[in-house]
C-alpha cells in the first residue's frame, strides 16, 4: 500500500526507530530527526540487556538495518524545537532553523539519566571513584574490565539503588522501574568479570516485576554471591586512599551500618529528557515531572491530547527496551488508524 | 459637694475585678519562677537595669517605637491609642485634683469628671480642657485606623491581620465602644452646660441644635461606664492582658530572666504579653510562600495560653526566627515551641544502642552467617575509630549535613592544610549527629544521648578549639554542650586565619549574594565574618532582605509538618528574592542551605569554604 502522508519522528532512539520502521512498512513517508550524530539513543551506550544478557548491539543492529528503508530518511545532529499546527498539518522548527512539514508528529524524545551531582551526599563529581550506572556500563562495553580511577580492579563495589527515583528530596516521587533489575544485571556482570570483587547492593525495595527478573535476582544471590542490604545510603565520604566509605541504615535490623568500598556505583534514574521537557511544556501536553501526557492512559496511550501528535516510549515515563519497542509498534498502528478515520 | 452617681458602679465592678485578677495571676506566675530566677531579680532590681526598663516601658509600651520603625501607620495606631489613653488618665487625674483641691479623692472622679458639677473656675481649667480633648481626639484617630485595619488590612500595610476568637472580638468591640461613648457623653454634658473645649464643646453645641440632650446625657454616661466595666472584666482573659503584662515582661527581661528549660513562670509573662498584633504573620514564609496562615507565632502563643495546642501548631514552624525579629514585644517564641514539642518516636526499643559502649566486640554481621565474612558491612560505631593526626589542638567537626555536601568538607581540609594548621578530624568516620535535629523535633532524650556521645569524643580529642562547618551544630555546641573551649563556625575561623595572615585570598570579579543561614545569623548573631571574607574574594552585593531580615532557605529541620510541595514553594520564594540582583554565585555558610538551594537547580550555590578554597 502506498500513502501520500508524511510523518515526522522526533528522536532516533529505539522507540523512534521502531515507530519509523513500522510506519515505513505501512507505506508512510517518515523523516527521523535525531539530535546526535547516530541513532540508537541510550541503547547504543549499553553493553548487555537484562534479563538474558543479550548484547545491546544486536538489538541496535536489527533496528538500524530495518531502518534502511526507501520510505525513511534520517537527519542527524538536529533537534526539534517547536511544533505548530497549521491548517491540519504540522510545521516543525529544528535547531538548524529548518521547517519540516508533516501530516503527523511522533514524539520519541526519550529520557535523560538523572544528574547524580544533584545528590551531593553520594559524592559524585567530588570523589573520582563514585560513578553512575551509565559509566559502569561503558566500562563493561569497552573491555569488560571494571576498574577504579587508578586502574585497579576493585575489591569491593557498592551499588546504590534509587538515585534520583522515589526521592522526595529531589522532587522525583516516581519509580524509574528499570534500575533495580539493571543493578542486579550489572552486579552479576562485575562478578563474572572479576570473581574476586565483592558486590553489595543498597536498596529500598527490589522491584522485580518483569518477566524473569525475579529469577535473575535470585540467581545473583545464589550463583553469583551478590549481597543486598535493605537501606538507602545516607552519605558517602572519600578516604585518603581513594576508597569510599558509605553509611547507611540496615532497615532489616534497624542499625546504622558502614562499608568501605573501592567503587561506588549510583543507579541513576530516568528523567524526562531536556527535549521532552521543553516540547511537552511548549505544546501544553505535559504531565508530571515534564513527561508527555497521553490522551488516555489505558486505551489511547500513544496519542497525545493534540490530534496528530503521537507519543512513544520513555517520553511518557520510565520504560524498558522491550516495552518501548512494543509501544512503538502500537503508536504506528495508532497513526494509521488516525488517517483511516479521516478518510472515512 | 456630692461627686457620686449610681452609673459609676459598673466601672467600679470592672476595675476591682480587673485588678484582683491581675494581682492573683501575677503572683501565681512570680511564684512559679525558679529560685535562680528570683536570685537574678534581687541581684538586678537595684541596678541601672531597672532604670533602663522604665525607659523601655515608656518607649515601647506607650510609644511603640519598634512598631513605628517597621510600619509607620501601624505604629501610629498603637501609639495613639496607648499613649492617648494613658495621657487621658494622667491628665484626668491632675484635672480632678485641680478641680476638687484634693489629692485623694474617689477613683471615678478622674474618669467621669465632666458629669459632675465641678465648675470651670479651678486653676488651669482651660489648659486641662484643651489637653483632655486633644488626647481624646488622638485616641479616636487611632481607633479609626484600627477599624480601617479590620476592614482593609492594606491600609496599615498589613497583608493579613490576626484572625481573632469570638471572645477577643467582644473585647475588641467593648474597647472600641469606650472612646466614642466618652466623646458623646462629654459632648452632651458640654452642650447642656454650654462649656467644653474645641472637640466636646463644638460637638455639644452642634448636638444641642437637634438632639434632646437632657434626655440623652444620663444614659450615655451609663453606657460609657458599662463599656469600661465590660472591657475591664474581659481584659484579663483576652489579648488585652498584654497591656499590663508587657510592663512586667520588660522589667523581668532586663533583670536577666528568660525562658530556658521550662514553661510557666517567666514564660507566662511572655505568653500574656502577646497583643496578637499579627506582625509575625506577614513575615512568616509559611504564610507568604506556602499559604499556611494558621500556625504563626500569634496563633501558637494563643494556643499555648489557652491550652489548645495541637501538633500542627507546635510543629509546623521552620524556627527561622523571623517572627521573633519583628515581634514588638520581642517574645522568644522558638523556645516555647521547643518546650511544647514532643516526639512521636521518642524511645523506641534499642534504637540508640549503638551509642553505648559495646558489651561484645563492636563488629556485627548483617549478611547470612554462612557467607564469607568480608562481604559483610559493619554495624555500629559505639566507640569512634582512632583519630587521624595529632590531638590537643584544633578539632574539626564537619557535621552530618557537611558529610552530605562533601565539597565543603574537602574545602575545609584544603584550607587547614594551606594554612599549615594541624587538625583532628573528629567525625571523619562514623560521626554522630550533634543532636539538635532531634531536639528540634522534640526527641529530647535521644538528643541527650547524642550530646553525651559527642561530648566524650570532643574531650578525647583533647581539643583546645572546636571548629564546625554546620551552623546547626555550632549553635548546639555553644548552647547545649558543656564545653569549656571556644567553638567557632568555619566562617569565624577562616576570618581569623585571614586576619592572622595565615592564608591569603585572591580577589576576582565574581559577583556574590550572601545568604544568611538562620542558625548562624538570626539565631547565633554571626553576620560580619562571612561578609568580610567575601569582600576579599569578589564583589558582594547587598540585598534588602539580609542579616536579621534574611529569608529561611526552606530546608529547616525544625518543621516536620509541611509537605515537599509547600517546602518547595518556600525555597523558590527565597531563591527568587536572593537572585533578584543576578549574582554569579549564591554563597551561604550552611550545608543545609546549600543542599536546599541546589536542589532547585536555579543558580550555582557555594559554601563560603568552597569560595575560599578556590581563591587560595
Amino acid at each position: 500500500m502506498e500513502q501520500e502522508k508524511k510523518i515526522l519522528v522526533a528522536g532516533g532512539g529505539p522507540g523512534g526507530l521502531e515507530t519509523a520502521n513500522t510506519l515505513a512498512r505501512m507505506g508512510f513517508k517518515v523523516e527521523i530527526v535525531e539530535k546526535e550524530e547516530t541513532t540508537g539513543g541510550h541503547l547504543k551506550e549499553w553493553h548487555q540487556l537484562f534479563p538474558n544478557f543479550r548484547d545491546a548491539s544486536d538489538v541496535m543492529e536489527e533496528l538500524r538495518q530495518r531502518s534502511q528503508h526507501p520510505n525513511i530518511s534520517i537527519c542527524y545532529n538536529e533537534a526539534i524545537l517547536d511544533v505548530k499546527r497549521v491548517n491540519g498539518h504540522f510545521e516543525s522548527l529544528t535547531s538548524k532553523k529548518r521547517i519540516i512539514e508533516s501530516d503527523a508528529v511522533v514524539m520519541a524524545t526519550g529520557f535523560d539519566a538523572f544528574d547524580a551531582e544533584r545528590k551531593e551526599e553520594f559524592g559524585y563529581g567530588v570523589y573520582p571513584n563514585v560513578i553512575t550506572s551509565v559509566e559502569l556500563e561503558k566500562m563493561l562495553r569497552e573491555d569488560g574490565k571494571v576498574t577504579t580511577t587508578d586502574g585497579r580492579v576493585p575489591e569491593r563495589v557498592a551499588i546504590v539503588h534509587c538515585v534520583g527515583s522515589r526521592d522526595e528530596k529531589v522532587g522525583n516521587f516516581y519509580c524509574s522501574r528499570v534500575c533495580c533489575i539493571c543493578g542486579v544485571k550489572q552486579a552479576i556482570e562485575i562478578r563474572k568479570h572479576h570473581p574476586e570483587t565483592r558486590v553489595t547492593n543498597f536498596y529500598m525495595d527490589m522491584r522485580m516485576s518483569g518477566q524473569y527478573f525475579e529469577e535473575l535476582y535470585r540467581e545473583s544471590q545464589e550463583r553469583w554471591g551478590v549481597y543486598y542490604v535493605r537501606g538507602r545510603i545516607s552519605e558517602a565520604s572519600g578516604m585518603m586512599d581513594g576508597k569510599i566509605r558509605v553509611k547507611a541504615e540496615d532497615t532489616l535490623i534497624a542499625k546504622p551500618v558502614t562499608l568501605t568500598v573501592d567503587l561506588l556505583v549510583l543507579m541513576t534514574g530516568i528523567e524526562a529528557s531536556k527535549t521532552t521537557k521543553e516540547l511537552s511544556k511548549k505544546l501544553e501536553i505535559e504531565s508530571d515531572y515534564g513527561f508527555f501526557r497521553p490522551r488516555d492512559r489505558h486505551y489511547d496511550d500513544q496519542h497525545s491530547p493534540i490530534d496528530g501528535i503521537f507519543l512513544v516510549g520513555t517520553a511518557k515515563g520510565p520504560a524498558t527496551v522491550k516495552e518501548t519497542l512494543a509501544d512503538a509498534r502500537a503508536a504506528a498502528q495508532r497513526v494509521w488508524e488516525f488517517f483511516e478515520s479521516k478518510n472515512v | 459637694m456630692n461627686y457620686f452617681d449610681i452609673f459609676v458602679i459598673p466601672f467600679y465592678i470592672g476595675t476591682i475585678f480587673l485588678f484582683s485578677v491581675l494581682i492573683i495571676k501575677f503572683l501565681q506566675w512570680f511564684i512559679q519562677i525558679p529560685k535562680s530566677g528570683k536570685k537574678l531579680i534581687w541581684k538586678n532590681i537595684f541596678s541601672t537595669k531597672t532604670l533602663k526598663s522604665s525607659r523601655e516601658c515608656f518607649s515601647e509600651c506607650l510609644l511603640h517605637l519598634r512598631i513605628f520603625r517597621k510600619n509607620l501607620r501601624l505604629g501610629y495606631m498603637h501609639t495613639s491609642i496607648a499613649f492617648g489613653w494613658f495621657m487621658l488618665i494622667v491628665v484626668g487625674k491632675f484635672q480632678s485634683t485641680a478641680a476638687t483641691g484634693e489629692w485623694i479623692e474617689p477613683l471615678h472622679l478622674a474618669i467621669f469628671l465632666k458629669y459632675f458639677p465641678v465648675g470651670e473656675s479651678f486653676r488651669y481649667a482651660y489648659l486641662f480642657g484643651f489637653l483632655m480633648d486633644f488626647f481624646l481626639l488622638l485616641v479616636l484617630s487611632g481607633l479609626l485606623v484600627a477599624i480601617a485595619k479590620r476592614i482593609r488590612p492594606k491600609v496599615t500595610g498589613m497583608k493579613r491581620p490576626t484572625k481573632h476568637t469570638a471572645f477577643d472580638k467582644v473585647a475588641l468591640v467593648s474597647l472600641w465602644a469606650i472612646f466614642p461613648l466618652r466623646l458623646l457623653a462629654e459632648s452632651f454634658t458640654s452642650g447642656l452646660n454650654h462649656n467644653g473645649h474645641f472637640l466636646t464643646g463644638t460637638l455639644g453645641k452642634f448636638f444641642d441644635l437637634f438632639l434632646p440632650l437632657d434626655l440623652l446625657q444620663y444614659p450615655t454616661w451609663w453606657a460609657y461606664s458599662l463599656a469600661l466595666g465590660v472591657f475591664f472584666c474581659v481584659m484579663p482573659f483576652s489579648r488585652y492582658m498584654h497591656i499590663f503584662t508587657e510592663i512586667e515582661l520588660v522589667f523581668l527581661r532586663n533583670w536577666g530572666l528568660k525562658t530556658e528549660d521550662q514553661l510557666g513562670g517567666f514564660a507566662n509573662f511572655e505568653l500574656h504579653a502577646c497583643s496578637r498584633c499579627g506582625m509575625c504573620i506577614d513575615v512568616c514564609q509559611l504564610s507568604t510562600a506556602a499559604k499556611i496562615n494558621d500556625v504563626q507565632s500569634v496563633y501558637f502563643l494563643r494556643g499555648e495560653r489557652h491550652h489548645t495546642l495541637s501538633r500542627k501548631l507546635t510543629n509546623n514552624c521552620l524556627m527561622c526566627g523571623r517572627c521573633e525579629e519583628v515581634c514588638p514585644v520581642r517574645i522568644k517564641t522558638n523556645q516555647h515551641r521547643l518546650l511544647t514539642r514532643t516526639s512521636p518516636f521518642e524511645t523506641e526499643g534499642h534504637r540508640y544502642d549503638y551509642l553505648q559502649p559495646p558489651q561484645a566486640p563492636p563488629k556485627g554481621e548483617v549478611c547470612d552467617s554462612t557467607t564469607e565474612q568480608e562481604h559483610s558491612v559493619t554495624t555500629a560505631f559505639a566507640s569512634h575509630p582512632p583519630f587521624r593526626g595529632g590531638l590537643g589542638g584544633l578539632s574539626y567537626f564537619a557535621g552530618c549535613m557537611t558529610h552530605l555536601t562533601p565539597s565543603i568538607k574537602t574545602s575545609m581540609i584544603k584550607i587547614f592544610e594551606k594554612a599549615g594548621i594541624p587538625y583532628t578530624f573528629i567525625d571523619e568516620q562514623d560521626g554522630v549527629c550533634c543532636g539538635r535535629p532531634m531536639m528540634l523535633s522534640g526527641a529530647k532524650e535521644a538528643a541527650q544521648k547524642m550530646i553525651a556521645f559527642n561530648q566524650k569524643v570532643i574531650e578525647e580529642s583533647q581539643a583546645q578549639l572546636l571548629v564546625t562547618s554546620c551552623p546547626i551544630c555550632y549553635k548546639f555546641f555553644k548552647e547545649n554542650y558543656q564545653l569549656d573551649i571556644p567553638v567557632m563556625h568555619h566562617t569565624e575561623y577562616i576570618n581569623m586565619l585571614i586576619q592572622e595572615k595565615k592564608i591569603k585570598l585572591h580577589k576576582t570579579a565574581e559577583k556574590y549574594i550572601y545568604h544568611d543561614p538562620c542558625e548562624l545569623g538570626r539565631l547565633s548573631g554571626v553576620y560580619e565574618e562571612p561578609r568580610t571574607i567575601l569582600k576579599k574574594t569578589g564583589i558582594l552585593v547587598s540585598i534588602p532582605d539580609e542579616r536579621e531580615d534574611a529569608f529561611c532557605c526552606g530546608g529547616s529541620l525544625a518543621n516536620t509538618e509541611i509537605n515537599y510541595a509547600e517546602r518547595g514553594n518556600i525555597v523558590r520564594e527565597a531563591i527568587q528574592a536572593l537572585c533578584a540582583a543576578d549574582p554569579d554565585y549564591l554563597v551561604t555558610a550552611c550545608p543545609l542551605c546549600k543542599k536546599t538551594f541546589n536542589k532547585e537547580n536555579v543558580i550555582p550555590v557555594k559554601d563560603i569554604a568552597e569560595v575560599v578554597a578556590g581563591r587560595l
